[in-house]
């Protein structure tokens, strides 16, 4: 009996393996394969050509570039809004940190096509300036510009680093900020002798992960930047679906894999650093009661609230309001198949396709992502295994999503792994994406339970698949459930790889929008903002269940 | 030295301190002693200008302290796990208190040096705050009070959390370095041994007042009222009832209830009869508890290892009067 379960436990753990070797080592060592050594011959022309040309060159650069001043914009606002959240009370409080939660749920696409409806030429803010004004063009023209990829990559990380910086400094000793003042320093010595180093590696693990976050930008540069701006990431799908490139496609790709791994590797021995253990005495939350903290209070909400909400605000009212009156025209359109459409299939039918994706990636994601869980977190393999494990599984996130598709279809088109046309891809593709996240919520859960639980159960009799059943999953159920609801919006949001592997009868929600907004025209612009409205409120679903779910923090992320 | 008139302290709608009037003179080693949630933290809290009062007056050596920030009330605060930096030195965190420019690093350094020597920690000065041991960032953390020279040392629960055997040589090394440097100081603590060797004047706070303020001696010889009997773990409370006693007293009773403290109960040939209920051996002595009829049960010590009892055998007690205590109702 208790063989049979040690090597039925041995044989779990080797499904995900055998899932990740197959979907992800195997596809992208195809790429390399036929991008490198196209003829049976390395051939490293790839390298060659973007070592040499300016214009990859530029495109390194432009990634670096834009990411660093994200990073920079983002920690510069973050900073002020932690400190108020840690050191103040206020109406609406724990509702708004929770609500920084949302970003991290949302579609680029949706959020890309928010910040259009919102100062986009078609947007809310120019049609009413124009109205009122009555301007011939429109005054914002923050479209394909810098700027707007700017805001928009603020807004997604705003509340990351929020919440990552907020939660390292709710732990450090009130008292310390106390001692200093009784020792007389002034608010200066406190923000930069105390303050500043104490949260310092908070603020680099905050930072990087923005970083990390920034640098791989896909569907929002793809969106906003229009042709004039690309990262590596939009680089790889250019080079790939427009030029056929894939020598430079790869070579692009390994350069980015390279990058983000080290910066994965650096962020994980951030992350162990910040660990936070409970102090005794955390800063307790005061009111505002200075005209002068007040205001601080004040300007860090609207801020806030002004970045989370106006973008969805403009959305939904962008998607209702046509010529000066409340219409679901655009919403009603969805469900027909216009002649000449570019599509088989009525938009609709992607809202069916994307639910029932995003469940298969659930399910899937779950089943892989807690038995990661327990090879990098359990007692039962050495310690040792799990150590070598725990980086690599995070690989798929440091992977171009683009890449990633390609690769599906490249080296799974031969029996018995012929799935090149199948639907199957798409879910596969979504859980390699997802699954680290369902690892990443239920890790934490595992390590807390103590290690006497199974054995107090153990001495009682029972039997480990009972101690299993009785005792662990309870006690990670919460967790399960906030993975499993961020595998699924990660699969509802996925844009990356589903161009490449969704089959063109079986959209997803985010192909449809990105297609809409490439149509010409008023309708095909109000389609894309209405199916963006129903992404969204799918998504606002997840995230209700995930806060309901959640003790503290985005897991380990 | 330092006057604190009918201070109040409210969090949100709780009232946390309920009119403290304390007055504490220049070298004095006042004890706030109480148990947790008594107000006593509060109050050093409220005396650092780190907690706002709601009402009363503060004056430290003349000076109003009422409105000033913390930054400018020059007084030491020495907190319960201590608040070290850990991003800092030892000499760094002891240095952080003292105004230091590119000119006085000399003087910087030289008062340092000094302070690590008074809590022995010479040569403790670059070592990083977590390679230290309890004890050792307890002394770290005594001495970045000391160096300003505050006015007012004030120590919350320094000992806390460090275990009972260094408790006790810590106590009276802190005792003999406060005297030393003449500093005038407040100790919180919720442990009465700390307290009477620490203090020259125990107060013990009870639900955001002080329920008793008096020397150490007179704190455990005679207590004010049955909440004060009962913080110190001493019983044997006796009303009017219990004649025995009350003859003692030569004359009316003047209070309804008073603590026959055990300090005063004695076994004797013939006296007040009285019943063993239960007899607990506690090395040095013996803890007797006694039913004494109409006056409750008693409890007290005897010392003679000779002395052999048993439960239910009858014994006879003389009390002397001057420890017959009245309290307060």
């Amino acid at each position: 009996m208790n063989t049979i379960w040690r090597w039925g436990r041995y044989g779990l753990f080797a499904l995900p393996l055998l899932f990740f070797g197959l979907f992800y080592v195997y596809p992208v060592a195809t790429i390399f394969d036929i991008s490198f050594r196209p003829d049976g011959v390395l051939d490293l022309s790839g390298f060659v050509s973007i070592a040499t040309s300016a214009y990859y060159r530029d495109t390194l650069v432009f990634t670096v570039y834009q990411a660093t001043l994200s990073t920079f914009f983002t920690i510069l606002l973050v900073l002020p809004g932690a400190y108020v959240f840690v050191h103040y009370k206020f109406p609406g409080r724990s509702l708004l940190l929770s609500l920084s939660t949302l970003p991290f749920v949302l579609p680029t696409v949706v959020v890309a096509t928010a910040f259009l409806a919102l100062v986009g030429p078609r947007g809310l803010l120019n049609t009413a300036l124009m109205n009122w004004f009555n301007l011939e063009t429109p005054p914002i023209a923050l479209q394909q510009t810098l700027t707007l990829i700017l805001i928009v990559h603020v807004f997604y990380n705003y509340s990351v680093a929020l919440r990552i910086i907020v939660a390292y400094w709710s732990s450090i000793s009130s008292r310390i900020e106390d001692a200093a003042s009784v020792l007389g320093a002034s608010n200066w010595q406190l923000w930069w002798k105390i303050r500043l180093p104490l949260l310092r590696s908070a603020i680099f693990a905050a930072a990087l992960l923005v970083f990390i976050f920034t640098f791989t930008s896909f569907g929002v540069v793809l969106i906003l930047g229009g042709i004039r701006f690309a990262t590596l990431e939009v680089q790889i799908y250019y080079q790939t679906v427009n030029l056929l490139n894939l020598p430079t496609a790869a070579a692009l790709s390994l350069v980015q894999i390279f990058i983000m791994l080290l910066a994965m590797l650096y962020y994980a021995r951030l992350q162990r650093q910040i660990a936070t253990n409970q102090t005794v005495v955390p800063i307790k939350p005061k009111k505002a009661k200075t005209w002068r903290t007040r205001l601080l209070v004040g300007v860090n909400l609207f801020v806030m609230l002004a970045l989370l909400l106006m973008p969805l605000l403009a959305l939904v009212i962008r998607s209702l309001w046509i010529d000066g009156a409340i219409s679901f025209e655009y919403y009603t359109l969805l469900g027909e198949n216009v002649r000449n459409s570019i599509l088989f299939v009525p938009p609709s039918h992607a809202i069916a396709n994307s639910i029932a994706f995003g469940l298969m990636t659930t399910l899937m994601a779950v089943i892989l992502g807690t038995l990661l869980a327990y090879i990098i977190g359990d007692r039962l393999l050495p310690a040792r295994v799990g150590r070598f494990i725990d980086p690599l599984i995070m690989l798929p996130l440091a992977t171009s999503a683009v890449t990633l598709g390609l690769g599906f279809i490249l080296a799974l088109d031969e029996s018995p792994l012929n799935l090149r046309t199948s639907w199957v891809l798409v879910p596969i593709a979504h859980s390699l994406v997802a699954t680290p996240f369902v690892t990443r919520s239920v890790l934490p859960a595992m390590r807390q339970i103590p290690p006497s639980l199974p054995e107090a159960a153990q001495v009682l009799g029972a039997s480990p698949l009972r101690i299993w059943r009785r005792i662990e999953l309870p006690l990670l159920s919460r967790s399960l459930v906030v993975g499993a609801t961020f595998a699924f919006a990660i699969s509802l949001g996925e844009f990356g790889a589903s161009v490449f592997v969704a089959r063109p009868d079986t959209p997803t929600m985010p192909l449809i929008i990105y297609r809409l907004l490439g149509q010409p025209g008023t309708t095909n612009y109000g389609q894309a903002l209405a199916m963006s409205v129903i992404l969204l409120l799918v998504c606002l679903a997840s995230f209700l269940l995930i806060e309901r779910f959640r003790d503290v923090g985005v897991g380990e992320f | 030295m330092l006057d604190l008139k009918n201070i109040h302290l409210h969090y949100d709608a709780t009232e946390v301190l309920k009119g403290v009037s304390l007055h504490i003179k220049q070298g004095e080693i006042i004890c706030l002693l109480g148990q947790s949630g008594s107000g006593k933290t509060s109050l050093l809290r409220v005396i650092a200008g780190l907690e706002q009062e709601s009402q009363g007056s503060i004056t430290l050596a003349g000076e109003p302290l009422n409105g000033l920030k913390p930054q400018q009330r020059q007084v030491g605060l020495m907190f319960q796990d201590y608040a070290l930096f850990p991003h800092m030195t030892v000499a760094q965190n002891v240095a952080f208190g003292l105004k230091s420019d590119t000119k006085n690093k000399q003087t910087v350094n030289q008062r340092v040096d000094e302070l690590l020597h008074l809590v022995r920690l010479d040569g403790y000065q670059d070592r990083a705050i977590d390679q230290l041991s309890g004890g050792e960032q307890q002394r770290v953390a005594l001495a970045r009070s000391l160096a300003p020279r505050p006015r007012l040392l004030m120590l919350d629960e320094p000992l806390g959390s460090l275990d009972a055997g260094l408790r006790e040589t810590l106590v009276r090394e802190l005792h003999h370095i406060i005297k030393s440097a003449n500093l005038t100081a407040i100790y919180v603590t919720h442990d009465q041994q700390e307290a009477f060797v620490i203090a020259d004047r125990i107060a013990i706070m009870h639900q955001g007042t002080i329920a008793q303020i008096d020397t150490p001696q007179n704190i455990y010889y005679r207590p004010k009222s049955r909440f004060v009997v009962e913080f110190l773990g001493l019983q044997n409370i006796v009303t009017a009832d219990c004649r025995l006693v009350m003859q003692l007293l030569d004359g009316q009773p003047n209070s309804d209830s008073y603590l026959v403290h055990p300090k005063g109960i004695f076994l004797v040939d013939e006296g007040i009869s009285a019943n063993v209920v239960e007899i607990t051996f506690s090395g040095d002595r013996t803890q007797l508890l006694v039913d004494v009829p109409q006056c409750g049960t008693w409890r007290f010590s005897v010392y003679d290892p000779a002395i052999r009892l048993e439960v239910g055998q009858q014994v006879f007690l003389n009390v002397d009067p001057q420890f017959i205590v009245p309290l307060e109702s």
